[in-house]
């Protein structure tokens, strides 16, 4: 078997004598050389401008496909650009809406606050408008009782004058507690002023000691109240006794006594007869 | 749409003095500089350098043969897009058909320089063959451009997606919001109604009371009209 190299020098050498009789031929006859020249450069010609055309029209349909791709993504954008427009126009009117809803609810529960106090004030005007009409009659009372003469004038003065006191300091009363110490808003609400200080806060780091100490003093106040309890039933129950046998005893003295003033009695009336 | 060179009008050109010719007129501007780059300006293979590359782009933007996708509306953007590729289409094959044409004069040189090797033969080849080159570079020069025109639209596509990202999620976050206020709109609606009845109700109240104030307004003039009478009545008895 023949090695690869061997193979590659003959083929080398069957080319050269074919080239060289080409040439030869060629050489002979300009006009064969000269169509074959023509046909050669007609196909350097036609590969170049292949692959010329071929170059360009990838770069082209590339340069087209990105260019469609640019106008596609363009396009997107703008409708999200316009979506976003859009919602920011819905965002804003919902905005405004629910603002005015808010401020409508706000409105109405101050409107709301200010109808029940202005009716709790009302309630407190015929609670003293009842309280001058049941003066009114007592007063008129009276005075028919006085004209039938079945109280003395005296009485029924005095018995006015009572009347009026306490529908007068009633009426001050509500006076001063409406003004000085209820609440311009809540009208069940009063103001203290401060006068007791604020509720006491426990510190949260403490919280829980406070809570057992709490818990404990609890228990110890009401181990204390129990044993307490215990001996005061304990004294109760001795006092009791006692008292139940001083109550014997002197209702065993009462019974003596009784039967010695009737013996006395007794003796007395012999003696008188 | 991919143009071949069968797409290329049939204009071939029929006179030496069109080879040296620059695409262009009045309404229509080329993407390859008036004055070809030198050789600073390319690599050993002749190929334009990316420097020089990004400065012609430049100035294609600058100028406004390659529109901007944020100056110009899309419209207008995608109208100009259309006029810059048929331009290169154009601009391909006008300078394409001016190669054919020298390279056909150069393998006739050839012909003759091979029948005749004469000076003159040898002048006209070298000519051609200037020409030729002048156009290749010419040709290459566009279909790097053109290739930097498309790296570039993809880059600025690129950029655009993230802008749409942006958009997308101020889309999203309104609409949480938008979900956010319905909730509010309709819960209050709700309230405000169930107030607005609250207040009917005190509206009613008060003029029971008012009703109630003037009738004890009333019974107390009236007694105190008795008492008066009464007591005048006993008076002047």
């Amino acid at each position: 078997m023949a090695s690869l190299d061997e193979i590659i020098d003959s083929t080398s050498l069957y080319q050269n004598a074919d080239l060289a009789a080409a040439l030869h031929t060629f050489k002979n006859n300009p006009n064969q050389l000269q169509s074959f020249l023509q046909k050669q450069q007609a196909s350097v010609y036609d590969d170049i401008v292949k692959q010329k055309g071929t170059t360009f029209n990838k770069v082209y349909g590339d340069l087209n496909r990105a260019s469609k791709s640019q106008e596609s993504v363009l396009m997107y954008q703008q409708r999200n650009k316009e979506l976003t427009s859009m919602q920011n126009q819905v965002y804003n009117n919902q905005k405004n809406m629910a603002m005015a809803i808010t401020d409508d609810k706000n409105l109405a529960k101050r409107k709301n606050e200010m109808n029940e106090w202005s009716i709790s004030n009302k309630n407190d005007t015929l609670f003293v408008y009842s309280s001058l009409f049941i003066a009114l009659s007592g007063l008129l009372l009276c005075i028919v009782l006085w004209k039938l003469e079945m109280i003395s004038s005296s009485f029924c003065g005095s018995l006015a004058a009572l009347l009026i006191i306490i529908f007068v300091l009633l009426l001050l009363n509500r006076y001063q507690y409406t003004e000085i110490l209820r609440d311009k808003r809540y009208w069940n609400r009063k103001n203290f002023g401060g006068k007791y200080g604020k509720i006491p806060i426990p510190s949260c780091p403490g919280m829980m000691d406070d809570i057992t100490s709490g818990v404990s003093s609890l228990t110890r106040y009401a181990q204390d109240a129990e044993k307490s309890a215990t001996s005061e039933l304990d004294s109760v129950s001795t006092a009791l006794a006692s008292s139940a046998s001083e109550l014997a005893n002197t209702v065993h003295l009462s019974n003596a006594a009784h039967a010695v003033t009737q013996a006395t009695q007794a003796t007395q009336a012999t003696q008188a007869q | 749409m991919v143009v071949g060179m069968s797409n290329c009008p049939k204009e071939p050109i029929s006179t030496d003095s069109e080879l040296n010719d620059v695409f262009g007129d009045a309404t229509r501007v080329g993407v390859l500089p008036v004055t070809p780059n030198g050789s600073s300006e390319r690599d050993e293979k002749g190929t334009l350098l990316q420097n020089t590359l990004t400065t012609i782009l430049i100035h294609l933007r600058k100028t406004g043969i390659i529109p901007s996708s944020t100056k110009d509306t899309p419209d207008v953007f995608i109208q100009k897009q259309k006029v810059l590729i048929q331009g290169l289409r154009l601009e391909y094959c006008f300078y394409e058909s001016r190669y054919k044409y020298a390279l056909e004069k150069v393998f006739n040189a050839i012909r003759n320089g091979d029948l005749s090797n004469t000076e003159d033969t040898k002048a006209t080849l070298k000519r051609y063959l200037e020409i030729t080159k002048m156009l290749h570079r010419r040709l290459n020069d566009l279909t790097q451009i053109t290739s930097s025109i498309t790296e570039n639209m993809n880059s600025t596509s690129v950029g655009i997606q993230s802008e749409i990202e942006t958009y997308n999620k101020q889309i999203q976050a309104q609409r949480v919001q938008l979900e956010k206020q319905s909730k509010i709109i309709n819960k209050g609606e709700a309230v405000t109604n169930i107030r607005k009845e609250m207040i009917k109700y005190t509206e009613e109240k008060a003029k029971y009371t008012d009703n109630l104030l003037t009738l004890y307004s009333f019974l107390n003039i009236v007694t105190l009209g008795l008492l008066v009478y009464i007591y005048k009545a006993a008076g002047n008895e």
